[in-house]
């Protein structure tokens, strides 16, 4: 995976290659085939257009929607990712240098993993009342587990001779902790971030279905309901720039972070999940 | 004594669990406490009709990871191959990959009807990329070394590819397949909720949860998916340790 | 060794292999739950699939299957559970069924959008008294319809029937109704809503209405289906205009079937035993709610009312004629 390649104008012409037929494709066969479920990138283009940029000139050319629907929701994915993140890492570095601790929940964690979150709505409803603080702690919920299965991984995984050397050196718990584990564990950490972060997005849209009064989630169930498809998928294909967006965000982040570290473990992050 | 620690650190749950609906942190009407939901466990898995949705929701679950697997191993195997291609399509199936299913639940189901199709179809658009990913990289982590040595050797392409490459990537593929079963199961349990999409564990919980809404079913059901979830995860982790001992990916989230 | 590895992994292949022909092959036997069409046997009387949905106006429906009146008139009908009028509906509009049975609302919007061309084939069920109903808690201030300004009010989801009428009924007694807050809430979850005070009050349907009664206290404020709402149509059933052109008599043969069950229906005693078995209700519940009045034939003047009503308050963008929308009656 060699990044230079990637970024360089062949690498431009490369993707383009590729994304610009594939625009015209869809383009055409939806145009030949006339469906109503499935209108033309123009048109949804459109849509969009008119949905979030119809606003005047003070709001920066934004309609109201984006501040009442995409902006909340995003603080909620934001939030709740970032409360999953912070559980996560310490829960998870804290259960991997400690063998009896994950001994006594480890079971649990990768049960409680395997719930689908949808199904636990109806329970988070009665838990914490509808609104924000539901939504956000759905996103949390989910978004929890690849975060912290991937620390107590990462925390684990220590080369030996890291560990002894630190040892050996007398190195204080703290120390050995955010100077030693934590560094070797980001990789892997860094994994478990970006399936956190999709999950946060998916959720976000689930804990919108129910008790909303606002949000991405809230407009597209909305738009579906009035068989709007073209709005439908303008929020559909706004979902997906979002989830692109900030995945790309937390790549650069990781790649800043993690750019001393040597080269397979930084790869090794780059493409699991 | 690990296992030990497991059971009391269950026992340990359920025990805050019910400590909290007695004492009234959470109303007992909508949280039942374990005493009543695992009793409805027990009873649930005794009914025929949930034990023929629990075979529906794990029989569309297996079918769709087994297309998924069928899909995503051979197109790993040809974007890690061939690195033109891999950084063309790149940006595709980066801006693919963050739509998330629940926004295309309705959209299926309008297309395909509410049957076992949708389900399937949209576990197995979930479930294709950590499976994809996983393969492109477990091709890259290759010892060029093996490699090099098979095709000084004279050995054809092809046969590099599935006795060289494919072996020395499976632990990672199967990383992959690990992921996307723990993926394809929720995905079909949630869509089966969601939606109402025909016989399953989740339509089951979305009966219970309407009407009259008896939460302690929803609850029983709800664990009855996660312990299935769990057992899957765990099996096909225990699969991988046994099939790859030397490897240290087999265990990731 | 990487020889002993393909070994091993080209039996796990095969054994993969068996195991998803294995999985391929019950599929079929139809352990998946999908509705399989079973090819009609020479001679046999046609099929029906019917979405449903479990509220209380499926009475004379179930009524019909239970006494044999679908067989008696000469066609088979299997009922297609659906969580919602939506979901019905997408069911028809996917093929998976043939006929839904869904609140009116989602019907017309597909209509006037053009998402499907639908013919009514029976009526459902209009809004009796005290059947579709504002509800709130003693305490929370909400004690009459003029109390609802500026409030947060549960209801399925805006723009439906449920808050459409709570406008109309807003706006009935010269309230403002543009400063609501609109929580969408599923039936069931409303009534902890409401008790936990995340919402001042809510529109409810039977038997929610009942239910939020017992399970937290909560009391109806107004009946929506007054004065310009009164016996509101409410729900029906409706089939894709293509499949009921084609299938005349098998859409002629639930009418008459549905009529007899309807008429039947009037005696509530036959009706609360099915409600018990197909709306999770228990019998005290079934004997205290209140019922929507059960119908079967369409009255297009009647029926006309709803796609007034929604285009009035700006559910419908254009108005809908709902008399070409209507199946003839046998």
């Amino acid at each position: 995976m060699e990044h230079r390649g990637e970024h360089g104008v062949n690498g431009l012409l490369l993707r383009s290659a590729v994304l610009v037929p594939a625009l015209v494709t869809w383009e055409l066969a939806t145009r030949l085939a006339g469906s109503a479920f499935f209108p033309p990138p123009s048109e949804i283009a459109a849509a969009g257009a008119r949905l979030w940029f119809s606003g005047p000139a003070g709001q920066g050319f934004l309609a109201d929607t984006v501040y009442e629907d995409v902006l909340p929701s995003v603080v909620r994915v934001l939030a709740g990712w970032l409360i999953a993140v912070v559980l996560g890492v310490t829960a998870g570095i804290a259960l991997g240098r400690s063998r009896v601790a994950l001994d006594y929940v480890g079971p649990q964690l990768a049960f409680a993993r395997a719930i689908p979150p949808p199904t636990l709505i109806p329970v988070f409803l009665v838990l914490f009342g509808i609104g924000t603080t539901m939504q956000v702690a759905t996103i949390v919920f989910g978004a929890l587990w690849p975060v912290l299965l991937n620390a107590v991984d990462g925390a684990r995984s220590l080369d030996s001779v890291q560990e002894d050397t630190a040892r050996s050196l007398r190195t204080p718990l703290a120390h050995r902790i955010t100077m030693v584990v934590l560094p070797a564990a980001l990789p892997k950490i860094f994994a478990g971030l970006r399936l956190s972060l999709s999950i946060a997005v998916l959720l976000m849209v689930v804990s919108e279905l129910v008790g909303a009064a606002n949000g991405i989630g809230y407009e597209l169930i909305f738009a579906q309901r009035q068989f709007d498809f073209p709005v439908m998928w303008a929020w559909i294909a706004l979902l997906g720039l979002l989830g692109y967006g900030l995945n790309t965000l937390l790549l650069a982040v990781e790649r800043r972070v993690l750019r001393w570290q040597p080269s397979r473990a930084r790869e090794a992050a780059d493409v699991l999940a | 004594m690990a296992a030990v620690r497991s059971l009391a650190g269950l026992l340990a749950v359920l025990a805050l669990w019910e400590a909290g609906t007695r004492i009234g942190l959470v109303d007992a009407r909508f949280v039942p406490p374990p005493s009543v939901v695992l009793v409805r466990v027990a009873e649930l898995l005794g009914q025929a009709a949930f034990l023929r949705d629990v075979i529906a929701t794990v029989l569309a679950w297996a079918i769709a990871l087994g297309i998924a697997v069928a899909i995503a191993v051979p197109a790993g195997l040809v974007l890690g191959s061939v690195r033109t291609v891999r950084i063309a399509t790149r940006a595709l199936v980066e801006l693919l990959r963050p739509i998330p299913s629940v926004a295309l639940i309705p959209l299926v189901i309008l297309l395909v009807g509410g049957g076992p199709e949708a389900k399937i179809t949209l576990a197995v658009y979930a479930s294709i990329w950590p499976i994809l990913y996983n393969t492109v990289y477990g091709l890259g982590e290759i010892d060029p070394l093996l490699t090099e040595t098979a095709r000084a050797c004279g050995t054809p392409r092809l046969h590099i590819a599935t006795s060289v490459a494919l072996p020395s990537a499976a632990p990672f593929v199967v990383t992959g397949v690990r992921l996307s079963a723990a993926i394809a199961l929720i995905v079909v349990v949630s869509t089966e909720f969601l939606a109402g999409a025909s016989r399953g564990i989740g339509s089951a919980i979305l009966q219970a949860s309407s009407g009259a809404g008896r939460m302690d079913v929803v609850l029983a059901a709800t664990l009855v998916a996660g312990a299935i979830g769990f057992a899957i995860n765990e099996g096909l982790e225990r699969l991988a340790r046994r099939a790859f001992p030397w490897s240290t990916v087999a265990s990731t989230a | 060794m990487l020889g002993g590895i393909g070994g091993r992994l080209r039996t796990a292949a095969v054994a993969l292999m068996a195991t998803f022909g294995v999985i391929a092959g019950t599929a079929g036997c139809g352990l998946l739950g999908g509705s399989e069409p079973a090819p009609a046997a020479e001679g046999a009387p046609p099929r029906l699939t019917v979405s449903i949905m479990p509220t209380t106006d499926l009475a004379p429906f179930h009524l019909a299957a239970q006494n044999g009146y679908f067989d008696a008139e000469g066609v088979q009908v299997e009922a297609v559970p659906a969580p919602s009028g939506q979901a019905s509906l997408a069911k028809l509009i996917s093929g998976e069924v043939d006929v839904a049975y869904s609140s009116y609302t989602p019907f017309f919007v597909a209509q006037s959008k053009g998402a499907a061309d639908l013919k009514f084939v029976a009526d459902a069920s209009s809004a009796a008294p005290n059947t579709t109903m504002i509800v709130a808690m003693p305490g929370s201030g909400v004690r009459s319809v003029a109390d609802l300004a500026g409030k947060r009010i549960a209801v399925t989801a805006t723009n439906t029937i449920s808050d459409t009428l709570v406008k109309a009924t807003m706006r009935e007694a010269g309230v403002d109704s543009s400063g609501v807050q609109w929580i969408s809430i599923p039936f069931p979850e409303t009534a902890p809503a409401l008790a936990r005070g995340d919402v001042d009050a809510a529109f409810l349907t039977e038997p929610f209405i009942t239910l939020a009664a017992r399970s937290v206290g909560a009391e109806p404020i107004a009946d929506t289906a007054t004065g310009p709402t009164k016996e509101l149509p409410t729900a029906g059933y409706a089939a894709l205009a293509q499949f009921a052109d084609a299938n005349r008599d098998a859409i002629a043969a639930f009418q008459r079937a549905m009529a007899r069950a309807t008429a039947e229906a009037a005696d509530r005693a036959k009706v609360e035993p099915l409600l018990v078995a197909n709306t999770g209700i228990d019998a005290e519940t079934a004997s205290a709610t209140a019922l929507l009045t059960f119908r079967s034939g369409l009255d297009a003047r009647e029926l006309q009312r709803v796609p007034d009503l929604l285009l009035e308050f700006g559910v419908l963008e254009e108005r809908v004629d709902a008399s070409s929308m209507i199946s003839p009656a046998p």
